[in-house]
């Protein structure tokens, strides 16, 4: 009897065991990852880059993140934060997308849910020195030299956002012919003076379709004429805290400096910065002025100075760079007779002065162009009573082996922000790994994950 | 009272040989044998049926009738693999922070055994056996590219493989001694091996400054994989002492064995393409810029190297306090040692035209293993066992990888059974073994270049069924 009732019970609890093991298990799904899209326009032809007198293109592509769902919510209230990401040296607007991967990283981390949807615009700064550092090059009467960047991307690049991609300032309700817009085409004070509504050649307000908008910038003298469609009209709004809270700028290397220089030039705008291996302290970059004079043989004693190449192609990074600032904060005036540190660029002889002359001392260059540039200057000089950069959310990062001293430059940067500002800065200096060490490109992938973040984080809630 | 003695001999023993844990693992199942299975492996001093070839050759002596035997073992591995391969904190392309299974199979391992006994000559028996002493297979899928990297070819969907097994045809003999109180055995392994290994090397790419610090650029993926077989000859003794009816002792050696594999060894290497980038490499450097077209550079080319198997050392014990009760208790020592590496002999070039040199270290380490069973016979036809063993794990934390998944301490637990109806038996045993979990942080320093181990989160539980039927004439 007591057999009977052991030997099924010890067969159930075997077979139990024999069969609990053997069925097969299925890895994890591939997580679907809903899809945005890189959207290519251009602006044909931009009044801050026309007639650059090095030739560069003044038609340039402006390639556009839109998130997951942009297409759907097109007729419906719902706007997007708009990133501006500037690219880095030797870049191009495409760079982010080509090299980085921009596309991939911001679909997967808008379908983890770990940042909200965004527009990410991301325009063509690139020339022929290798960068512009997003910065008005010009000469002393304001006349273009290698051109407007700053204006192309706060006028131009701004608006055209606004308007094409309907990207706009969430939770604005405007009315337009008595009713509630469904859909708000805004834009910022700072960005364009005024609008105005015509209708067979007479002024004609309010908007109504059919009719053309004349825009007027604030800083460059373009007129830009649209055609008001179903979806209303320009309405320009004052209220700066919705826009910081919608609008962020970031760069990489000379996109790093662009994005915190128009970060402070339009603090009304901008509520969040982030800078990736930039430089920040021209002071400290004067330490590589030995390295650029041996790697382009230039004796002691000067010689070899007047005989560089400025041409990038004949250079190496170091030198590229050292000319490209000067492109963009050291045109030579044409008045200047002075040509100890001129370097032509042109068949014209339109040309740039290099801040130190063939002994590798500073010369007046260096104090009243470069160092009026220099970020770290320009936020030392703020008045004490200036508080108009005390909302701005800052990131900074920087590789610990970056071969143009930007680690010790952002440090310096960091150190000498006001103390409000500074508590709202992040300072991140990452290593890399044997056989691959944190240079001034390496992570850019993985930084730009920090990066988005950061800004998702400070863009108000969706 | 002698009973009495007799049990607590019995645990002395245990606490003797507790201290030196112990083991055997590696890359084996946990040996042959329903009956020795059922009893936690604890077999060497018992070793009363035909497995006794592979524990304990002495024990084929006590056999009382020729025999021939079926046996079938079903193994199914359960790992778990959590990847976290980084360095310095950066991926390079392993699938970090998420549980990964292998390709999940069952595996089928027959066992064959034919004895013949001559009581007429001191109880010589002699016979031949076949049985998988070695039987281990992963295949993973651990690694892509990183996003970006753009190959034309999609890297392959199993990348990291080890797959080893080995067959022992085994002829044995033993005979008794002093009137039925000793017995020695002896048998030769003639062991072929089968062996694949597969994993992704990676090399660092040799684009010009600035595009060598594009993270998605920065190392190529090379498949790398070895196909070999051959063959390998050990031998094995033991001897059975039985003090008394109820108390007996058994000591076993293996010796060493070395298979001289011989095969395949191919290397893949998949390339980025990018077009655009490469057309502005080209005048600086062409053959960096032909690395940026997308296909595949590959070699192959003959391989050798030696696969040294370990010898094991093992004393056990069986104490029969009742005529229907049995409790077993053995230990076991195996020379994971030797182990060391697989050093590869090859006359080849990689896809970049440099000779090959290549080195697989293992360094595993000896391993002592401690095992214990019982055995419940209700009446002389039924018999119910159960076993645990303790089981350290061979393979140390710098060269651990999942292809040849021996992550941790293990801890197995037996259930079986027994049943003769006249010259038929027939056994069933079941075993759970239980690893124990362990986190390998990434080594600091280490590059993907000369990446050994395979940092991240292993678990594991192994399902052993097997089956038995005898027929003894």
């Amino acid at each position: 009897m007591k057999r009977k009732i052991v030997l099924p019970i010890f067969l159930v609890l075997l077979f139990y065991l024999i069969f609990s093991g053997c069925a097969r298990r299925k890895n994890p799904l591939q997580t679907t990852v809903d899809q945005g899209g890189i959207f290519e326009t251009s602006i044909d032809s931009s009044f801050a880059l026309i007639n650059n007198v090095l030739g560069d293109p003044f038609g340039r592509t402006l390639l556009v993140y839109l998130p997951p769902g942009y297409q759907d919510s097109v007729s419906k209230k719902y706007k997007y934060p708009v990133l501006i990401l500037l690219h880095g040296f030797k870049e191009n607007g495409s760079s982010y997308d080509h090299y980085y991967r921009i596309k991939t990283i911001a679909d997967q981390m808008i379908s983890s849910g770990e940042i909200q949807p965004m527009v990410i615009v991301m325009p063509d700064g690139s020339g022929r020195f290798g960068g512009s550092f997003f910065t008005n090059s010009v000469y002393a009467d304001s006349s273009i030299f290698a051109g407007k960047y700053e204006d192309y991307v706060t006028n131009e690049i701004m608006h055209q956002t606004l308007y094409d991609f309907g990207t706009g300032v969430r939770g604005v309700n405007v009315k337009v012919n008595e009713k509630e817009s469904t859909y708000v085409r805004i834009t910022h004070p700072q960005v364009v003076r005024d609008t105005v509504c015509y209708q067979d050649t007479t002024r004609h307000p309010p908007c109504a379709t059919g009719d053309s908008i004349l825009i007027r910038y604030q800083n460059i003298t373009r007129y830009d004429t649209i055609t008001v469609t179903w979806i209303d009209t320009v309405t320009i709004i004052s209220d700066s805290v919705l826009f910081q809270q919608n609008f962020g700028i970031s760069g990489h290397g000379n996109g790093g400096y662009g994005a915190l220089r128009i970060a402070t030039d339009y603090p009304l705008i901008f509520g969040s910065v982030s800078v990736m291996s930039a430089p920040l302290d021209f002071e400290l970059l004067l330490n590589l002025v030995p390295a650029f004079m041996d790697s382009n043989g230039v004796s002691p004693t000067g010689q070899g100075y007047h005989s560089i190449n400025p041409d990038p192609d004949s250079l190496d990074r170091l030198s590229s760079l050292f000319f490209a600032m000067a492109v963009a904060f050291s045109p030579h005036e044409p008045s200047n007779s002075d040509l100890r540190t001129f370097f032509s660029l042109t068949p014209l002889g339109k040309g740039v002065d290099l801040p130190f002359d063939s002994l590798g001392d500073t010369v007046s260059v260096w104090r009243d162009n470069w160092l009026a540039a220099d970020l770290k200057t320009r936020i030392l000089n703020i008045s004490s009573h200036d508080t108009s950069l005390n909302h701005l959310k800052i990131y900074i990062d920087c590789g610990d082996q970056d071969e143009f001293g930007f680690k010790d430059q952002a440090s310096a940067f960091y150190n000498s922000l006001p103390a409000v500002v500074k508590n709202n800065t992040t300072l991140q200096i990452y290593s890399g790994y044997p056989g691959y060490p944190a240079l001034d490109n390496s992570f850019i992938y993985d930084r730009l994950r920090e990066v988005l973040k950061f800004h998702s984080d400070h863009f108000t809630a969706p | 009272m002698r009973f009495r003695n007799l049990v607590i001999s019995f645990f002395l023993f245990l606490l003797l040989i507790y201290p030196l844990k112990a083991h055997s693992s590696g890359l084996t199942p946990s040996g042959v044998g329903t009956k020795a299975l059922s009893l936690g492996g604890a077999f060497r001093g018992l070793a009363d049926d035909w497995s006794a070839s592979y524990w304990n050759p002495a024990g084929l002596a006590f056999q009382t009738k020729s025999e021939v035997n079926f046996s079938f073992m079903v193994l199914s591995p359960r790992p778990k693999f959590t990847p976290d391969v980084t360095f310095n904190g950066w991926g390079v392309g392993y699938k970090n922070g998420t549980k990964w299974y292998p390709t999940d199979r069952n595996f089928s391992l027959p066992s064959f055994s034919g004895f013949l006994k001559f009581p007429e000559l001191n109880g010589l028996i002699t016979g031949l056996a076949f049985f998988i002493p070695y039987r281990s297979s992963f295949e993973w899928d651990l690694f892509d590219p990183l996003p970006g990297y753009n190959n034309n070819i999609p890297y392959p969907g199993i990348d990291h493989k080890g797959d080893l097994t080995v067959l022992d045809f085994h002829p044995s003999v033993a005979r008794q001694f002093m009137e039925g109180k000793l017995s020695l055995g002896a048998g030769i392994s003639i062991q072929k091996g089968d062996f694949t290994f597969r994993k992704v090397d990676l090399v660092r790419s040799d684009f010009p400054s600035p595009y060598d610090q594009l993270e998605q650029w920065a190392w190529f993926p090379v498949d790398n994989n070895f196909e070999g077989d051959g063959w390998g000859v050990g031998a094995n003794i033991g001897l059975l002492y039985k003090a008394s009816p109820k108390f007996q002792i058994g000591v076993s050696v293996k010796s060493p064995v070395t298979i001289k594999l011989s095969g395949t060894r191919s290397l893949t290497v998949y390339l980025p393409n990018d077009s655009a980038t490469a057309s502005q490499i080209e005048p600086i450097d062409p053959v960096a810029a032909s690395h940026l077209r997308g296909y595949t550079l590959s070699s192959s080319f003959d391989s050798e190297t030696k696969l040294k198997l370990p010898a094991d050392l093992g004393v056990g014990v069986a104490i029969m306090p009742y005529s229907n009760l049995t409790l077993t208790a053995d230990i076991n020592l195996t020379t994971w040692s030797s182990l060391k590496e697989l050093k590869f002999t090859e006359t080849g070039k990689d896809p970049f035209g440099n000779p090959v040199n290549y080195t697989v270290p293992f360094k595993w380490k000896d391993v002592t293993r401690f095992s214990l069973g019982l055995e419940y016979m209700p009446d002389k036809r039924l018999a119910l066992r159960g076993g645990y063993f303790l089981d350290p794990t061979a393979a140390p934390d710098e060269t651990l990888n999942p292809m040849f998944y021996d992550s941790g301490e293990k801890n197995g637990y037996t259930l079986g059974v027994g049943y003769q109806a006249q010259s038929f038996e027939f056994g069933y045993s079941y075993e759970f073994t239980g690893y124990k979990e362990k986190s390998l942080k990434p080594t600091e320093g280490v590059t993907p270049a000369s990446l050994i181990n395979l940092p991240g989160r292993y678990e594991n539980g192994n399902h052993t069924s097997y089956f038995t039927f005898t027929y003894k004439f």
